[in-house]
Order: C-alpha cells, then structure tokens, then sequence
C-alpha cells in the first residue's frame, strides 16, 4: 500500500513580505496541486492524504475554492482531507459552504472523527478534523486504542506536536505517544511547514510550496509505502514546490567590480530558474559611499532577472580608503566634516576619536550627535535617531550631488 | 609694514617739501593747531600708496595748491615683510602735470629702482590688499587693510566699523589659519539643499504636499482605510460564524426538547381524563350533601321555635305578677297626697289677706311725706322770687339817672386839652415884637449874614429853612454874603423878618422879627377860645375841671349798672317766669295731693304717717311666707301627676305581656302540625337526617383524597406543556430564519472573496510602506546634510569672530571697568554688545565718546591679531576727542601696549593728551615754517 502525504498547501495566503511578487507566489501555490497530482500519478499511490490547511482562510473565495476542486477532480486516486486551523470545521467554515456540497467523486472533506475503511488496500485511516481555530485538547484523543484487527492503521491530524524537546507548542497539541498506544502504522501530520520526520510512523511532510525564506525544509511531499500492518513505513519526499526561495550572505571586498562579478555568479550557481528564485541578500564587508551607489544599479539589475530581490545593507562597514566622495573632501574642510560625522553614525562603536578630532580641525568642537538629530527631525520620525541606513543614503545623496557637480 | 619717513611737496598746504621722519617703529604724535594740514598728510599717504599716478580725479586735483601750477608730489620709505624677509622701500609718486610711481628696494649698496609705473603699483596694493576702481580715484572702500586700520577723521568713525570687509576676513582667515569654503562645497550642498526643497519645506519642516511622500502617506492611508473596511467585514464573517455556531447547537437542543415535551404531553393528557370523571363523581356527592344539609336545618330550627317560646312564655308570666303589685301601691300613694294639696291651699288663702292690709299702709306713709317735700319747695322759691323783684328796681333806678346825664366823649374831652395848651401858646407868642442889630468886629473877623426875606404868614417855617441851608453849605447859601471886617471895621446887616449870623468857628446868632405874625396868631386864638367855649355850653360846665367831675360821676353810674346786673343774673340760674310757673305747678299738686288724703295743708304738718321702714319689712315677710307655701304646693301637685301617669303606663305593658303570651302560645301550635301535633315524630326525623349528613361526608372525602393537589392538575400541566411546546416551535423557526439569514450573507461574503481583497490590500500596503520608508530615509539623510553642513559652516565663522570678540571684550572691559560685557559678532560680522544676562545692548545708544572708544578699540584688536604676522600701521586722526580723562588714560594704556606689535600714527591738536604716550612727537606747525623759510 502507497500513498501521498501532504498538506499546509495555504491556499490564497497573502504575501506581503513580497508584495511585488503576492500575485504569482499565490498563484504557484494553485500550480502546485496540479503537481501533486502528477506525482501521485508518477509515484502510483493508492490516495493522498492532505493533513490540513488546504485554504489560508474560512474566507477565501468561492471561486478559488471551486479551482481547488476542480484540480483535485483531476487527480487519479482518491483524495482524502481534513480541516486545519486556519479552515477549521467549526461554525463559517469553507466545507460547509454550497461549494463543497457538490465534490468531486475522488475527493473526501473528512469532517468527523470516525474511522474510515479503505477496504481495498485493508486500511482504516482516523481523521483528526480542527473544529475550532485552537483547542487545547489533543486532536487525536478520540482514535480508539484497540489492538490491531490486521488492517493498516493510519492517523490524519493537524496540530503542534507538544511533546518535550520539540518546542513548546500549545495550539492544537498533539502528542507522539498516540502513534504507539492507538497502534497506528503512521500518523499523517500538517501544520508545520518545514517536514519533519520523528519517526518512520510520526511525520510532518511541509508545505508543498515554500512560503518563505526562513523555512528550512519544505516545498515536497512524502510518498509513504506500508507493506503491511505493523509494518516500518518506507517515506520518500518528492519535490513538488515550483518557487526557490534563496537565501545568499555574501561579503564584498575590493576590487569592487570583480567582487560584484563573483556575486553574480554565485547567485546564477544557486538558482537555474531565475525566474521563479526569490532572492534576499545580506551583503557584509567594506562600504563605500560609491558601493553604496553601485549596489543600488546592482540591485535593480538582479531584480530583471530573478523574480524577487530584497538586499540587506546593514552589514556593511563604512571604509574611506578608495571612497571618491573622501578624496574630493580632503581639501574641503566643511565637506570632510561632515562626512567624518556621518562616519561617526555609520559605524558608532569602531570610531576612532582620535581620528575624528583630526577629520573636524576645522576649528569646531566635535559634533553633538544628539543634538544634531534632534534638529534634523522630520514628521513621521518617531524616535528621532540617526539610524545607519540614513546615513547611508546621506553618503549615496551627496556622492550623486557629487557626480552631478561633475557633469 | 612699517612707516620710516614721509615727505609731500606742492599739495595743498604743502606748497614747500615737508618731510616727517624719522618715524618711530611705535608711537608717533603728530601735532599741531587745526588747518594746519594733519589730514592732508594722512591722504597724501593714501593716495601714494593706493591711487594710480595719473588719475585726473577730482579729488586729486582738489590737492594742488590753489592759484598755483604745482602737481602733488609724495616720497615714502617704509618696510614691509616680517622678519627675515622684512625689506626697506621707497615709494616715490608724483600726480597730475607730472605723473610717475617709482619704487626702491634699499640694498647694501643704497636704494636701487624696483619696478615703476604700474607694476610698482601693483607690489604696493599686493601689500596692502588694495584694489582700484575702473576710473577716478580710490574710496576707502579700496584701501584694503587700511580700510579698517585707518581711523580719519571723518563722519565714519561713528559707525560700526567694516568686520564684514572680504579683503579683511580673507586676511584674518590666513593669519588666524581658520579654513574656507570652497565654492565647490557651497556648490555641493546647495545642490543637495535644491534636492531637500523638493521634499520639505523650509520653514515648518513638513512634507512639501505632492512630493512623493505626501503621496504615499495618502495612499497609506487610504490603503489603511480599505483593510479596516475588510477587517469589518472579515469580523463579521467570523461573529456570522459563531453565530451560526450557537444557532445549530440550540436548534438541535431544541428539537430533542421538543420531543420529550411531546412524550410528558401525551402521558398528562390520560392522566386528566381519570381526574375528570373523578370530579364528576364528587360534584354528584356534594349536591347530595347539600339537600341534607338543608332539610337538617330546617329540623333544627322547628326545633328551636319551639323552645324558645316556652322560654319566652315563662319568663313572661313572671314579669306580669310584678307589675300589677307596683301598680296598686301607687294607686294609693296618690290618694294621699291630694289631700295634702287641699289643707295647704286653704292656709294660702289667709297669708294673702294679711298682705295686702300690710300694703296699703305702706302707700299712705309715702304719699304724705311726698306732700311734705312739696310744701318746703314751694316756701323757697317763694323768697327767692321776692329778692329778685327788688334788685331790678335799683337797676331801673342806675339806668334812669345814666340816661339824665350829658358826658362828654373821650375824642371831646383830648380836644378841650388840646385847645387849653395851644390857646396858652398863641397868647405867649402875641407878646414877642420884631428888632434888628449891629455888629462890631473887634478883631478880624469873617460874618455870613443870611437874610430870610419870607413874608409874614409864612415867617417861621422860612426860618427852619434857612437855620439848614445855613448848616448845610456854611456861609456861601443864597441869601448869604459873607463880609470881611478889618479891626475898627463895622458893617451893618439888614433883614426883614429873622437873620442868621455866624461868625465861622465862634457863633452862630439868630434873629428872628414877631411883627409880621402877630395878626395870624390873634385869628388862631380867637377860633380855638370859641371852640372852648362851645364844648364846655355843650356839657353844662364852666371850666374843664368841672367837665371832668362829669365824666367821673358817670363812670360811677356805670359801675353801680354792672355790679346790679351781675347780682340779678346770680339769683336766678333760670328765668323769673319760670319760677312762678314752677311755684304754680307746684301748689296745684299739692292741693291735688291733700285733697286725695283728705287733709288740710295745716294737717299736713301736724299728721302721723307711720314708721315707713317697719311696715316695708312687715311687707317683705308676708311675701316670702307665701312663697314658700306655693312652693310646697307645686311639689305635691307634680307627685299626684307622676303617679298617675306610671300606672297608666304599668297597665299598658300589662296588656302587651298578655297578648305576647297569646301570640307564643300559638307558634307552637302551628309548628308542631307540620308533625302531625306530635313532638316527638319532630325528634325522630331530626336524629335520622344527622345521621345521613355523616355518611355523605364520609364519602365525599374519600374522593377528594383520590384526586390530585390543585398543584399537580394535569389539566393545568397540560396546557402550560403546549404553551411550551408552541415557544419551543415558535424559537425554533425565528432561529432557523436567522440560520438561513446568516448563511446566505456568509455565501454572499464568500463569493466577494474578502480574504483575498484583504491579502491584496495588506500586500499593497506593505509595498507602500516601504516605498515611503525609502523616501523618508532620503528625506531625513537631505536633512541631516543640511544640518550638519550648517553646524560646520557656523563652527567655522566661530573661528574667525571669536577671536576678535575676545579681544575687543578684554579691552572694553579695562576701558569700561566692566568684566561683565562681552562682544559679540553675529554670522554677518555686524559688532554687538551683550550684557551679563546675555542680552544685546545697541552700540548706537551709546554717548560719541563711547562709541567711539569701542570701534577704535574693534579696529586695534583686528590690528592686533593681524599684526601677529607682519606689523601693520594704525592711524588714530584726532581720535578719542569726546572720551574723558579716565578712560583716555585707559585708552592710552592700550595703545601703549600695542605699539609694541604694530605702528601707530596719532594725529592731534592737543598734543598735551598724549603726553603719557612714548615715541616720536612732530610739531607740524614748527616744520611748516622750517620749509617755508627753507
């Protein structure tokens, strides 16, 4: 006996961490069924469990809860699903909409918790429906403990296993020893979205569309052989997610342009599908004031490539070294003090006072910083710091004066 | 730089060469009286140094010597550089007819030519810092460092001197090695300031309003807006929810409700119908009940009929045999008092005949002492009226002689005086006669003689006249001549009738003629004697002494009248008539009186009546003696009555007692036919029907305890069951339309897919969120340029003023004895005084002399500190005129001390100011006239 575990597909979830990209990541996560299916169909299981959270939301619209049907129709095997937190069974809930009174024939919305008897591969599977967006009493309660009759026990539960040493979860708790005591072959788990594996009997198969960077293990779905009762499930994870989600810390060093060079490589070694990689780069070493100006054409560079970039500049440390806004300032008094000010702000523990004092010879004190942001505060300016991306963009905005002084 | 010597030549004053030299490296005094051509040697110095040689100016043309040809002509030699690199010059110009600029080097071998023309101009104005203007001659405006340096004597020293000057700050910046700007910084950070405009505004420092910020904060708003919308929404869907929730919960509660209602419904309802039967069953024993009931009251009240007028009947007959015994011992009782009534009333008879014996008596004592009092009366008035009558003939006696006599009135009596006392007058005056007289002055005497020239009828009142004219106006009245007579003089006066003479302040003499009066006063005798004579005929009297023994005599009479008739009016309160009436009246009743008593007036006195007090007492007691037997009467009279009128009523009741008695006698009969006459068949029934009563309410019990308590009627239980069972369908069906209601809005929120609107909105709005977050970096980093590039740029001109403040507050506080103030240069250079508290004191307020003091002091402090470099020349052109002793002393100090570091030139007309001050001293005046001899 075979079948497909899945779940957490969080269908019509908002993406406002990529907003640019919210339409075409929501709609990768519809793609997605089309190739669980596939690999249902690939893989020849006998059906496919779906461990909750099909929908982001009670609310979600009827027309989407109509494709979902419609994709899931086309699957070759039966599908079997029980409400998450997030489209719980309880009072508003999606499956009980004129939507799902009409399902495909293939496709079983498994709202109470009774035993279902899969007699054609001697299986009994017990669904753990979420009735209520959080319970404090485990979903898995009510699987009768008797010993097992020769059928192939399988478990279908959505919830935070709360058992010590995996994280101190209360919503929806579910502890591990029922896999023993309620005997079953393998409890089918949704609701983390990285896949996490207790045991052979015990596992969460994760999102089959990664939702964000910092998920660790997801974008598959588990294909689950049990040969026979109290057998050792065999799990094989298939890849089933279209979108990369990359995560890329890279730290630029001189020369410059060659360094920006191998970062490009990098990112094109990472990802062989451009178009659907989500990029968030977190740059470290050297600043300049013309790295600063470069990263922002370099930035708009990758963006025609990869679906989404999002780079992390805070990293940087401020250097003077090759920085031509520097060299220009060193017969220009005024300019040279402001800018040793604005290095002050970027990098406020390595600051050299020494250093500074000889930067603001100009003949002035050094400058109160404090009071300096309390003048130059603006509206919408809530605490009214001096942050470092601010004094980043200074340095950007007077190298561009610069260039335009130049022209 | 260093000035050495000076020499000028046909300017101005100077039409001979004068030269002044050598100076002093320190101090130098130039003196001398005014006009004598102090300032013309200042700008012969300027304009060597600063003009070009051959400018045709008017201002140097103004130099020539006037009525003369001479050019202006100036050599100076001076040093210049510091230190080491100091060398010694000459300067040699010449203006207008004859330009030329030469300048000298000195080298060991003497001075050898430098350069001339306009280069040597050029090295000059590079150490000065001096420019010229395109055409005519220099303002002081191009005198470079001088500009400051040169205190002249002119209306400028008043104002705040130039700190703001380019040439100078320039000069400061390099001695005092404070930095500069660059035009590429300015250039920068105006560019970067042109950037911020577009985002804030300069003054509010706000948002400028469709700047891409503005923008976004109204899209952020808006997009804000729109999710709270869909949140609404989204709450709702999910309150729809739980309600629909709870709703499917009690619905399901409620059938399950309803249907065990059903179950208890039916059971009740069999549970009634054997309740009803019952009920039936014991209605029936109860009417039973109650027709015993009755007929067992009808028993007992035959019964008690019965008894009760047996009873009545007893009780009766006792009352009957009392009442005739009370009513025969009143009958005899009456009997016995009317006789009593007859032996009283004849005793009563007596006592009245004795009575009125007793009255009569009485009456008769009274009526003769009435007549009595009568008669005494009728005596007095009598006398009375007798003294009357003889009063009133002495009265008519009085009144009859009165009128017998002739008085005269009181207004005759005064004339007969009158006419005595004139008639002796008029008889005096006939014995006067007329005179006339002489006077003789036996010294020098002045005589006003007046003359009254009236005629004889009116002589005497011509004389008053004159006698006040005269006392009025002295000697000068009309009639008055006044004559002056020498000693032995003699003047006779005349007059007719009087004469006044006066001798002023001895006497005045009066003479007055009777002659012309005689015949006049004659007449006036003779009338007034006539008249004498008739009023005295007139009363019958020989002379008025006997005319007053009349008048006397009737006063007399007169009061005799009076005192009568006050007697008569004494005598009788009433009138005469009166009393005779009275007396009349008086008399009949007597006679009347004694007539009825037959009596005599003579009995009347002799009579006796009787003591009247004892026969009224013997009156009285009668009386009341009769009074009391009426009283004893009455009383036995009301006891016969009261005993007859009880008997009447003690046989009444006895009557009504019988026929009671009649009337019982016979209820008893009718009651008992009922019975057939038999009392006992009465008894029979009446035990039977008890015992039937008994049994009936024996049963009745029985069925009551069979029936349910009011409580628990399933009759009543039934029908609140329904009531129930109806509100449970009732509930039941508003809750299943509510249910529908809810899943049709849940459907139709479904269908608008809110969770996707809000998803999107989210999204949107996080994307402008991080638009306006990159724009208010920007925003913020333009800003804190901005900043920070002003903070600089003030540090630096810091470094330029406050030197200069230090030193011009040090030297006004030793001028002023002051350590409080402290000068201060805003960003424009502009010179301020600030007080202890900080506040700024206007220079322009201050006295000349303390103005002056202050900017001559700002002018050596700036020539200090660019002195440190190379020494430079101050010119002090008749400074410090209006500043008192004490601070010219302090001023003096100072200027002392700085010579030490600089060249001061002092040009003054009191040289004696100065005489505390080193260095060199020139007599302006005494060199004049060295050249001019030379």
């Amino acid at each position: 006996m075979r079948f497909l575990h899945t779940a957490d597909w969080q269908i019509g979830m908002k993406a406002d961490h990529v907003a640019e990209v919210a339409e075409r990541v929501r709609e990768a996560r519809l793609e997605a069924i089309d190739a669980i299916g596939r690999a249902a169909s690939e893989h020849k299981v006998d059906f496919v469990l779906v461990a909750g959270d099909v929908f982001e939301h009670n609310q979600v619209g009827r027309q989407c809860a109509r494709d979902v049907l419609r994709r899931l129709g086309t699957f070759p095997v039966d599908v079997y699903m029980i409400p998450g937190n997030h489209d719980h069974a309880g009072a508003g809930s999606i499956y009980s909409t004129g939507v799902f009174q009409q399902v495909p024939p293939n496709v079983h919305v498994l709202l109470e918790p009774q035993p279902i008897a899969i007699n054609r591969v001697n299986t009994v599977l017990f669904p753990c429906p979420v009735k209520q967006k959080r319970t404090m009493s485990d979903p898995t309660e009510w699987i009768p403990a008797e010993p097992s009759d020769n059928t192939i026990r399988i478990g279908l539960a959505h919830g935070s296993v709360s058992d010590r040493g995996f994280g101190d979860f209360t919503d929806n708790p579910i502890s591990l020893a029922a896999v023993g005591a309620k005997h079953l072959d393998y409890l089918a788990l949704g609701h983390w979205h990285s896949a996490v594996q207790f045991s052979p009997r015990a596992c969460y198969s994760g999102t089959p569309e990664t939702t964000k960077h910092s998920e660790r293990d997801s974008g598959n779905v588990l294909v689950v052989s049990i040969d026979r009762p109290g057998a050792e499930p065999q799990i094989t994870p298939v890849r089933v997610g279209r979108l990369k989600w990359l995560e890329v810390d890279y730290e630029l060093s001189e020369p410059l342009l060659d360094s920006l060079d191998g970062l490009r490589s990098k990112l094109g070694e990472l990802s062989e599908d451009p178009s659907n990689t989500l990029v968030r780069l977190k740059l470290t070493g050297v600043s300049t004031s013309e790295i600063l100006l470069t990263i922002d054409d370099l930035v708009d560079d990758l963006k025609s490539t990869y679906l989404h970039v999002d780079v992390d500049l805070a990293g940087l440390v401020p250097g003077t070294a090759v920085d031509k806004l520097y060299e220009w300032a060193q017969t220009r008094p005024l300019a040279r003090a402001v800018l040793a000010d604005l290095r002050r702000i970027l990098c406020p523990q390595g600051y050299d006072e020494t250093a500074a004092t000889e930067e603001t010879d100009a003949g002035s004190p050094m400058t109160d910083l404090a009071s300096v942001a309390a003048e130059a505060k603006l509206p919408e300016d809530e605490d009214g710091r001096i942050t470092q991306e601010e004094a980043q963009a200074a340095l950007i905005e007077m190298l561009k004066a610069l260039e335009g002084l130049e022209r | 730089m260093r000035l050495l010597s000076l020499e000028v030549k046909g300017a101005a004053c100077f039409r001979n060469p004068i030269r002044l030299g050598e100076f002093d490296p320190g101090i130098n005094i130039i003196y001398g009286p005014n006009e004598c051509g102090k300032s013309t040697l200042i700008t012969c110095l300027a304009r060597a140094f600063f003009d070009k040689s051959n400018t045709k100016a008017q201002e140097v043309e103004s130099l020539r010597p006037w009525g003369t040809a001479l050019s202006p002509e100036v050599s100076v030699e001076f040093r210049a550089g510091s230190g080491t690199e100091g060398k010694q010059y000459r300067l040699n110009k010449g203006f207008l007819d004859r330009p030329y600029t030469q300048l000298f080097e000195r080298t060991s071998a003497g001075y050898e030519l430098l350069a001339d023309g306009d280069k040597a101009e050029e090295i000059v104005r590079g150490m000065w810092r001096s420019s010229v203007p395109a055409r005519g001659a220099t303002k002081i405006d191009h005198w470079g460092l001088a500009r400051l340096l040169w205190f002249r004597q002119d209306r400028e020293r008043f104002d705040r001197p130039p700190l703001n000057d380019e040439t100078l700050l320039n000069e400061l910046r390099q001695t005092l090695q404070v930095m500069t700007i660059t035009k590429e910084e300015e250039a920068l950070f105006d560019l970067l300031e042109a950037e911020l405009a577009k985002i804030v505004t300069g003054k509010r420092r706000d948002f400028v309003r469709n700047s891409p910020i503005e923008q976004l904060r109204r899209q952020l708003d808006e997009l804000t807006a729109t999710i709270a919308s869909v949140d609404q929404r989204l709450e709702l869907a999910e309150e729809l929810s739980e309600r629909a929730g709870y709703l499917e919960a009690t619905i399901s509660k409620s059938i399950s409700d309803r249907d065990a209602k059903k179950a208890e419904l039916r059971e009740l309802q069999d549970k009634a119908a054997h309740v009803k039967q019952l009920r039936n069953d014991l209605k029936l024993a109860q009417s039973q009940l109650q027709a015993l009931k009755t007929r067992h009251t009808a028993l007992r009240a035959d019964k008690d009929t019965i008894k009760s007028a047996r009873e009545s009947i007893d009780k009766l007959d006792k009352e009957l045999e009392s009442m005739k015994a009370d009513c025969e011992r009143l009958e005899s009782e009456v009997a016995g008092a009317e006789k009593r009534i007859a032996d009283k009333e004849r005793d009563q008879r007596d006592l009245w005949e004795r009575l009125r014996e007793a009255k009569s008596r009485l009456e008769r004592c009274r009526r003769v002492k009435q007549l009595r009092t009568w008669a005494q009366d009728i005596e007095q008035k009598r006398s009375l009226l007798d003294k009357l009558k003889g009063k009133t003939k002495e009265l008519g006696e009085v009144k009859a002689d009165l009128s017998k006599l002739s008085v005269p009135s009181k207004a005759e009596l005064e004339r007969v005086e009158e006419l005595k006392s004139q008639i002796a007058e008029l008889e005096a005056r006939l014995k006067a006669v007329g005179l006339s007289f002489e006077v003789v002055a036996h010294a020098d005497v002045v005589v006003d003689f007046g003359a009254g020239e009236a005629d004889a009828e009116s002589g005497e009142a011509d004389t008053e006249s004159l006698e006040a004219g005269a006392e009025s106006e002295g000697a000068s009245g009309a009639g008055t001549t006044r004559s002056c007579l020498k000693a032995g003089e003699s003047e006779t006066f005349h007059a007719s009738q009087e004469a006044t003479l006066r001798v002023p302040d001895l006497l005045t003499v009066k003479v007055k003629s009777g002659s012309g009066e005689v015949a006049s006063v004659r007449k006036e005798l003779r009338n007034a004697r006539t008249e004498m004579s008739d009023l005295l005929r007139r009363f019958s009297a020989e002379s008025t002494a006997e005319l007053h023994q009349i008048v006397a005599r009737a006063s007399g009479l007169r009061d005799l009248q009076a005192r009568l008739q006050k007697e008569i009016a004494e005598l009788t309160q009433t009138d005469r008539a009166d009393l005779e009436e009275d007396i009349a009246k008086l008399e009949g009743q007597l006679k009347s009186g004694l007539a009825s008593e037959n009596l005599s007036t003579y009995d009347l006195a002799s009579v006796d009546p009787g003591n009247e007090d004892q026969l009224a007492e013997q009156v009285a007691k009668l009386e009341a003696d009769d009074r009391s037997v009426q009283k004893e009467l009455d009383e036995l009279r009301k006891t016969v009555a009261e005993g007859r009128e009880r008997c009447a009523r003690l046989r009444t009741q006895i009557q009504g007692h019988e026929e009671l008695r009649e009337y019982r006698q016979t209820s008893i009969g009718d009651t008992l036919k009922n019975y057939g006459g038999d009392e006992s068949a009465l008894e029979r029934q009446f035990s039977e029907v008890c015992i039937e009563v008994d049994r009936k309410e024996a049963a009745i019990k029985e069925l009551m305890d069979q029936l349910p308590p009011e409580s628990e009627d399933p009759e009543k239980r039934v029908e609140a069951l329904q009531i129930e069972l109806d509100n449970i369908e009732n509930d039941l069906e508003s809750k299943r339309r509510e249910m529908n209601q809810i899943e049709g809005r849940l459907e139709e929120m479904a269908q608008s897919d809110v969770y996707l609107q809000k998803a999107k909105a989210e999204e949107r709005l996080d994307l402008t969120k991080r638009q306006l977050h990159r724009e208010l970096v920007r925003a913020r980093a333009l800003r804190l340029i901005q900043v920070l590039f002003e903070r600089h740029k003030q540090a630096m001109s810091t470094g330029l003023s406050k030197p200069i403040e230090d030193k011009v507050s040090k030297y006004w506080g030793s001028v002023r004895d002051r350590s409080d103030v402290r000068a201060s240069l805003g960003t424009d250079m502009e010179l301020a005084l600030l007080n202890g508290s900080g506040a700024s004191v206007e220079p322009d307020l201050f006295s000349a002399g303390a103005r002056e003091q202050l900017y001559v002091i700002a002018r050596l402090a700036v020539a200090e500190l660019l002195s440190s470099r190379e020494p430079l020349i101050v010119v002090l052109d008749d400074a410090l005129v209006f500043t008192d002793s004490h601070r010219h002393d302090r001023m003096l100090e100072i200027v002392k001390q700085l010579s030490e570091k600089m060249q001061i030139l002092i040009l003054t007309s009191h040289e004696d100011r100065f005489r505390a001050l080193p260095g060199r001293r020139f007599d302006l005046a005494e060199l004049r006239s060295r050249s001019l001899s030379a």
